[in-house]
C-alpha cells in the first residue's frame, strides 16, 4: 500500500504501521524494520519529532495489543523499562589449564572472573557418556552426575579469606566427546585472593596484571542524518533481524521527498552498503572507517590465544561497560562483556525506539585496521546484560597493541590492551 | 465534507451492568444508555465518586474520545480483522467479536441494514457482505477504568487505554459508528480550519488507507495484490482502477469514504465495491459501487419495504 508521492513524513509512518498490523502474524512477525528504521531516518532528517514517533508507535502498538496473539505480547514485552543503571567495576581474570577432576581433562578450568557479584568458572572436559560404576568423590559432593556435560552439579569454592561459595550452573554445551560449561556463585568472593579451593582442589592463579586505563571521549559528530543511515548500517551488520534495514531507511527518505534519488549522501549509503556486502576488492573512495574495517575481512592469520582485559566504563551515553577477556582465533576474536541497563545489546526488531542500539562495539589496532562487534551468546535481565562481542575478522598477527570502543551517540568508552601476551607473543 | 451522522443507522451494543444486560445505542453521533433514566446525574455522581456503573463508564469514555483520532488507530479496519480488548484483572470489555458473518441486532431506522439482515450476509448468487451486521454483545465493562498501583502519571494512561478499550469492546457495530463519528467531527473541524485541525490529517489518511485497503483485499476475496490508496483532492469522484500491468488496485477515494462507506458497513455490496453513497434517506440508500468486470460505475439502490 503506497500513496503519491512525496507523502507526509508521519503519514508514511502511519502507512508503514498500517502494513504491520495488516501483516502480523501470530507469532509477533511483521515489517516491523519498516516502521523503527524508517521513523528513526525521518527524526533524523529533522522533518518529524522523535516524540511524534512514539506517539505513533504507541499508538500502534496499543492496536497491536487489541490484537495480540503471545508473539505480539513478546512484542510489547521488549518495550519494557530497561532497568537501572548499575555501575560495573573492572574483574580479575585469570587464565589457565587446572585439572580439577580425578582424571585428566575430566574437569579443567580454563577461565576465572571475579565479579562485582560472582565468581565465574568456565570449564571444560571430556565427555563420559551414560553414568557407569560408583560415583566419584567429585559426583558425591556435587550431587549427581549427568552423562554428557559436567560430572557434578556443583562446585564449593574457598578462597584464601576463607570465604566459601557454591558455584552453580549456567549456559553449558555438550557434545559426545566434550563439555563446556559456566559455573557461577551467588556471591562475590575476594578478587586478590592468590588461590581457591574448588572441591578440594587448590588453584594457585597468576597475580593480577595491572588494569589498563579506560576512558571516555566525546564521538565527533557526523551530520545528523548520515549518522543515523550510519547506525543503521551498523545495526543491518551486527542485530538479528532483516539485514536490509537500511534499504528501509532510504525508502523513508524518497518517498517523504527529503531525499532526491540523485542525492550525494544515498550514493555513499550504497556504495559502503554494497562494499560491505560483497565479495570484491573496496571500490576506491570508500570513506572510513569502511575502508579499514573491509581490511581484514575474510582473512584466517588470526593469532590463538585468550588474554585478560579487566576494564570498565561508568558510563557510556548512560551505560556502565565491562569488559573482562579477549580470545582471539584464527577467524575472528570475541570479547567477553557485560553491560548495564540490561537493554545495552539493542532490540532483536531491531529497536523499536530512537536508536538501533543503544550501543556499537568498535575496535581499532595500531596497525589501523578496524573491527566491528556483534554480541553472540549474550543474555540479558533488566539491570544486565553478559554475553560476548564477536568481531569482524581476526586480529593482525602484527598487531601489538588493541583498542576497544564502546559507542554511543555521544560518547565513546576507550580501552588500549596489549596484545603481546597472546599465543606465539613474548 | 460534512457528513450528516443522522443519515447513518443506528447500532446498538448489549453490557452488562447493575446485574442486567443493559443496551447502549449509537443514534446520530451520540451513544445513549437505553436502560438508564438519568445518565447525566449518574456521570455526575460517578464524576464525584458514586458507584461506577458500566453503561455511564462508556458515556463517560465517549465524552473523551469523541474527537481521538487515537480510536481510528485501535479499532478494526473491517473484516478479517477482529479487535479484543485487553483489559487485564476484573472486567473485561467484550470478546473477541470477528466481523461479519453475525447475527444483527438492529433497531430503528435502519434502512440499508434491515435489508441485510433479511439476507444474512453474502450469498453463493452474490449477495452482500457487510461487516456492520453487529450482533447482540455481552460485555461486562470495567467498572474502574483506572489501574491500581500505578503511579499518577501512568493511571492517567491507565485510564485512557482502559477507556479505548470499552469503546472498541462494544461489540461489533458500535465501534464501526464510532470510527465514523470520530472521522466525520474531525474532518468537520479540518473543514472550518479549527485550531490545531491539521495535525490529525496523517491519522486520518492512515485510516482511510487501512480501512479501503480491507475493503478491496475482501472484494477481491483475499488474493495478493498490491494497492495504492490515494486521498482524492476535494470534490472529485471516488475511483478505483487496475493498475497498468495488472500489477495491482489504485484507488482514489476521499478521507470522508470512511464514515459515509466504512462507518456504514457498506463496503461490498452484491460482490459490488462501494466507492460512495449517492443518497441516503431512512427508506431507502442509493450507492455507487464497481463490478468485479471492472466496468463504469453503477448505482445500486438498498430499499426497506
Amino acid at each position: 500500500m503506497v500513496i503519491a508521492n512525496p507523502t507526509h513524513p508521519e503519514t508514511y509512518l502511519r502507512l508503514a504501521w498500517e502494513r504491520a498490523l495488516m501483516s502480523v502474524d501470530s507469532h509477533g512477525n511483521g515489517p516491523w524494520a519498516d516502521v523503527s528504521v524508517g521513523g528513526r531516518a525521518l527524526v533524523a532528517s529533522e522533518v518529524l519529532d522523535e516524540a511524534v514517533v512514539l506517539a505513533v508507535r504507541d499508538e500502534y502498538l496499543e492496536a497491536l495489543k487489541m490484537r495480540a496473539g503471545h508473539g505480539t505480547l513478546h512484542l510489547l514485552a521488549r518495550r519494557s523499562p530497561a532497568g537501572t543503571c548499575r555501575q560495573l567495576s573492572a574483574t580479575r581474570v585469570a587464565f589457565g589449564d587446572y585439572e580439577i577432576g580425578e582424571r585428566p581433562g575430566q574437569v579443567v578450568l580454563q577461565q576465572v572472573t571475579f565479579a562485582d557479584d560472582a565468581v565465574h568458572l568456565e570449564l571444560y572436559g571430556r565427555s563420559s557418556g551414560r553414568a557407569s560404576g560408583p560415583p566419584s568423590r567429585l559426583a558425591q559432593a556435587g550431587g549427581g552426575h549427568r552423562p554428557g556435560g559436567p560430572p557434578l552439579a556443583t562446585f564449593m569454592v574457598t578462597d584464601d579469606k576463607g570465604q566459601k561459595a557454591t558455584a552453580n550452573p549456567g549456559r553449558s554445551s555438550s557434545t559426545d566427546r566434550s563439555w563446556e560449561a559456566i559455573f557461577s556463585t551467588a556471591q562475590a568472593l575476594s578478587a586478590t585472593t592468590e588461590w581457591l579451593d574448588i572441591n578440594g582442589v587448590r588453584v594457585d592463579l597468576p597475580p593480577q596484571a595491572p588494569l589498563p586505563e579506560a576512558r571516555v571521549e566525546k564521538t565527533e559528530q557526523l551530520p545528523r542524518l548520515k549518522a543515523a543511515l550510519y547506525a543503521e548500517m551498523v545495526a543491518s551488520l551486527t542485530q538479528h533481524g532483516p539485514a536490509e534495514t537500511i534499504k528501509d531507511a532510504e525508502r523513508a527518505l524518497l518517498e517523504t521527498g527529503v531525499l532526491a534519488a540523485d542525492d550525494p549522501l544515498l550514493a555513499e549509503i550504497d556504495m559502503v552498503w554494497g562494499a560491505l556486502n560483497g565479495s570484491g576488492k573496496p571500490p576506491p573512495g570508500l570513506p572510513e572507517p569502511w575502508a579499514s574495517l573491509l581490511r581484514r575481512l575474510g582473512s584466517s592469520d588470526g593469532p590463538v590465544g585468550r588474554i585478560p582485559v579487566g576494564a570498565a566504563f561508568g558510563s557510556i551515553d548512560g551505560y556502565s561497560v565491562r569488559f573482562d577477556s579477549l580470545a582471539s582465533e584464527p577467524h575472528k576474536f570475541v570479547v567477553a562483556v557485560a553491560a548495564s541497563p540490561g537493554d545495552a545489546f539493542g532490540h532483536r526488531l531491531p529497536g523499536m525506539g530512537a536508536e538501533p542500539a543503544p550501543l556499537q562495539w568498535w575496535a581499532e589496532d595500531d596497525r589501523h585496521n578496524i573491527y566491528l562487534g556483534a554480541q553472540e551468546n549474550y543474555g540479558s535481565s533488566g539491570d544486565l546484560a553478559q554475553g560476548n562481542i564477536g568481531f569482524s575478522g581476526p586480529l593482525d598477527p602484527k598487531a601489538r597493541r588493541l583498542s576497544l570502543l564502546p559507542t554511543g551517540r555521544n560518547e565513546r568508552g576507550v580501552v588500549t590492551i596489549s596484545l603481546d601476551s597472546l599465543t606465539g607473543r613474548t | 465534507m460534512n457528513v450528516d451522522l443522522s443519515r447513518l443507522p443506528v447500532a446498538t451494543a448489549m453490557l452488562g451492568c447493575q446485574g442486567q444486560s443493559h443496551t447502549i445505542r449509537w443514534d446520530a453521533g451520540d451513544l445513549v444508555a437505553m436502560d438508564h433514566d438519568d445518565p447525566e446525574g449518574e456521570r455526575a455522581l460517578a464524576a464525584l465518586g458514586g458507584t461506577g456503573m458500566p453503561c455511564i463508564d462508556v458515556l463517560n469514555a465517549w465524552q473523551r474520545h469523541r474527537r481521538d483520532p487515537r480510536l481510528l488507530t485501535v479499532c478494526t479496519r473491517g473484516p478479517g480483522d477482529p479487535v479484543q480488548s485487553c483489559s487485564s484483572g476484573q472486567g473485561q470489555v467484550g470478546q473477541g467479536v470477528p466481523f461479519g458473518a453475525v447475527t444483527t441486532l438492529m433497531r430503528g431506522r435502519a434502512t440499508g441494514n434491515a435489508f441485510l439482515r433479511a439476507r444474512g450476509g453474502r450469498t453463493a448468487q452474490g449477495g452482500l457482505s457487510t461487516f456492520g451486521g453487529g450482533r447482540a454483545v455481552s460485555a461486562s465493562v470495567a467498572a474502574r477504568p483506572g489501574r491500581p498501583g500505578m503511579p499518577a502519571g501512568r493511571a492517567d494512561e491507565g485510564d485512557r487505554l482502559a477507556s479505548l478499550e470499552m469503546l472498541v469492546g462494544l461489540g461489533s457495530q458500535v465501534p464501526v459508528r464510532l470510527v465514523a463519528t470520530v472521522t466525520a467531527h474531525l474532518l468537520a473541524d479540518l473543514a472550518s480550519g479549527a485550531e490545531g485541525s491539521a495535525s490529525v490529517v496523517p491519522a486520518l489518511q492512515a485510516s482511510l488507507f487501512g480501512r479501503a485497503h480491507n475493503a478491496l483485499v475482501n472484494w477481491l476475496e483475499g488474493s495478493a495484490m498490491v494497492a495504492t490508496v490515494e486521498v482524492a483532492e476535494p470534490g472529485a469522484p471516488a475511483a478505483v482502477e487496475r493498475a497498468p500491468g495488472g500489477g495491482g488496485v489504485r484507488a482514489v477515494l476521499p478521507l470522508s469514504w470512511v464514515a459515509e462507506v466504512w462507518g456504514r458497513g457498506l463496503t461490498v455490496v452484491m460482490d459490488r465495491l462501494v466507492l460512495g453513497v449517492l443518497e441516503a434517506a431512512p427508506e431507502r440508500t442509493v450507492v455507487e459501487t464497481l463490478g468485479p468486470d471492472w466496468g463504469p460505475p453503477r448505482a445500486v439502490v438498498i430499499e426497506l419495504r
